[in-house]
């Protein structure tokens, strides 16, 4: 089953053509950033307006690379939420003026499944995990930060999730405050190289549930701490630039980390997948490993190019959903920016 | 020139039109200059979700297939921003599924076509643009001579009262405003003292007027489409530029 994957949810325009919801047969992604850049983060009506001029470009080129024509194709998948309505709006209306003419159903495709999907896409160097769930997975993109238990495809029990800023959030805000660049991940990510993590003692917060995240008060302490009204969280004497990024950065990735273990010990989980823009974090990546080994859970961290926005994961999710018969063509999805993961509802068993 | 446009009368362009830069969206099918079939609904952030029937609908009728359609004409506006995107990429993707031309057509100048029995007149095509600002109009210049309509300024925003004032110190002897308006502005005429000289006509962009003014532009410069990147006329910058 070939799948033509649609993406527009945020800042970058993607098209992607996937065969049976793993091997990738083209991957094209725009990327507005040099757009944003100038204004420390993303400009909601300025990204809907380059998703318009973008948007028929990329779909030709991932058609043209996969060397498909419109025949070929067995379904249009596309992203109808959650995102930012304008972006959002611009792929989904032209994945339904594509479908209502090339006669090919359209299924419609949450982002953060999609984004749980880029785990089993094939990489050149290894075989994907095949797919043997349950899986804890843990979602953290520049909008979001989400706990999830999949025991099957479709059947996704949210545990927890973050209160307040997303963790991606976390970093391009903090990012502002340290004046590097947006996005804030890989800047305070480069700028942390040869740090001391632990030469500041930011906070990590408390939360009454225990698969729970929270941002904010973390980056009011650096907004704090830059102003100098913050010494007592010195543990070493004139902490550099590199120390403070690497301390922040730590911060983030422990109260990350923390929910992450409470999950595993209680889920009893064989297997951990990290998805979404965040997961491309080195220093994550490091953590992530030495609690798979600890846990002895398989880890499952797509590449870093798989772990931002693309469109390869929406074909896949499309081509599991439909495997499993959870999706209907449906030419009246509507976009919608705050839409819940789709579960459907069975009992929830503890 | 000429030849072009009879060859386009004989054996005319089968045309599917949408207009979507205001709450009443269309979509037309036309023959050249003759229409089959148009449909009409008020759409309030609901248009994607109702643009896949409103186009089945409108072909269906008149028991034609998109297969059948040989360019596609849609609307950039000036208007509501996410309605003008959602209509434009939908249209997109129509063409890129049918492979074929895709036109895009300012409302202002769909609205301005639709006037020809006029010998000599400055036209000024206006609409309210923003709920947030009542007074404030997008508005283009037309002249018209010998049944022929030339721009004479790009589409712009400005307030009604301002746009009025400038229009009064012209040379026209006919100076016609053809648009619709919100409570706002039709008060605002009402009451005005000068100005009485100009018309105001009451007409709102259709699909109809989208596909006619697309047969023109095919008359006038032959069957060309518009390029990957065309977007709306947003007149107002994205904020916060």
């Amino acid at each position: 089953m070939i799948i033509l994957g649609i993406e527009t949810s945020c800042d970058e325009t993607a098209a992607a053509v996937v065969k049976d919801g793993t091997e990738v047969l083209s991957n094209v992604v725009l990327s507005q950033v040099a757009v944003h850049q100038p204004f420390g983060g993303i400009v909601p009506e300025l990204a809907s307006r380059k998703q318009m001029e973008f948007i028929t470009w990329v779909v030709h080129q991932a058609m043209e690379q996969a060397k498909v024509s419109f025949d070929c194709l067995d379904a249009i998948a596309v992203t109808y939420g959650p995102g930012l309505i304008g972006s959002l709006l611009v792929g989904l209306s032209f994945a339904k003026g594509l479908a209502l003419s090339t006669g090919l159903p359209l299924i419609p495709v949450h982002h953060l499944e999609g984004h749980l999907f880029s785990a089993f896409l094939k990489q050149k160097d290894k075989d994907g995990d095949g797919f043997q769930p349950p899986y804890l997975c843990l979602i953290v993109t520049g909008g979001h930060t989400e706990l999830v238990w999949m025991t099957r495809v479709g059947r996704y029990q949210v545990l927890g999730q973050t209160l307040d800023d997303a963790a991606g959030e976390a970093f391009d805000k903090g990012a502002r405050a340290l004046g590097l660049g947006f996005p804030g991940g890989p800047a305070i990510e480069k700028a942390a190289q040869g740090g001391d993590e632990s030469a500041i003692l930011f906070p990590r917060a408390t939360l009454e549930g225990p698969f729970d995240f929270s941002f904010a008060g973390l980056k009011t302490s650096l907004y704090r701490y830059l102003k100098g009204l913050e010494k007592r969280l010195e543990r070493k004497v004139r902490p550099t630039f590199a120390d403070i990024c690497a301390s922040y950065q730590a911060a983030i990735v422990d109260m990350l980390l923390q929910p992450l273990e409470r999950a595993m010990e209680e889920k009893e989980a064989p297997a951990l997948i990290v998805v979404g823009g965040v997961a491309a974090n080195q220093s994550l990546r490091r953590r992530l490993e030495d609690l798979a080994q600890k846990w002895r859970a398989r880890l499952l961290i797509p590449p870093p190019y798989w772990c931002t926005d693309n469109a390869a994961m929406i074909a896949a999710a499309a081509f599991f959903r439909l495997k499993e018969g959870l999706s209907q063509p449906d030419l009246f999805a509507d976009a919608d920016p705050r839409a819940p993961l789709p579960s459907f509802s069975e009992a929830v068993s503890n | 020139m000429e030849n072009q446009h009879k060859s386009s009368h004989n054996n005319p362009f089968t045309i599917l039109a949408l207009e979507t830069s205001h709450e009443i969206v269309s979509c037309a099918v036309c023959d050249g200059y003759h229409l089959l079939s148009q449909t009409q609904l008020y759409s309030y952030q609901d248009l994607s979700r109702r643009l896949p029937q409103l186009v089945t609908e409108t072909v269906k009728r008149i028991g034609r297939s998109l297969n059948q359609i040989d360019v596609i004409a849609a609307s950039l506006g000036p208007g509501s921003f996410t309605s003008l995107r959602t209509g434009l990429a939908f249209a997109k993707g129509l063409a890129v599924g049918l492979n074929k031309p895709l036109l895009g057509i300012s409302s202002l100048d769909a609205l301005a076509n639709a006037i020809q029995h006029l010998s000599d007149a400055l036209i000024v095509c206006l609409y309210p643009s923003r709920p947030s600002r009542p007074l404030e109009v997008y508005y283009a210049r037309y002249r018209i001579q010998k049944g022929e309509v030339h721009k004479i300024s790009h589409e712009s925003c400005e307030e009604f009262p301002l746009l009025l004032n400038s229009l009064s110190d012209g040379h026209w002897s006919v100076v016609l405003l053809v648009g619709y308006f919100n409570a706002e502005i039709a008060d605002y005429w009402k009451h005005q003292t000068d100005g009485k000289d100009k018309i105001f006509v009451y007409r709102r962009p259709s699909a109809y007027k989208i596909a006619l003014a697309a047969v023109r532009r095919i008359g006038r410069e032959g069957l060309k489409g518009e390029t990957d990147e065309v977007t709306p006329i947003y007149v107002l910058p994205a904020p916060p530029m």
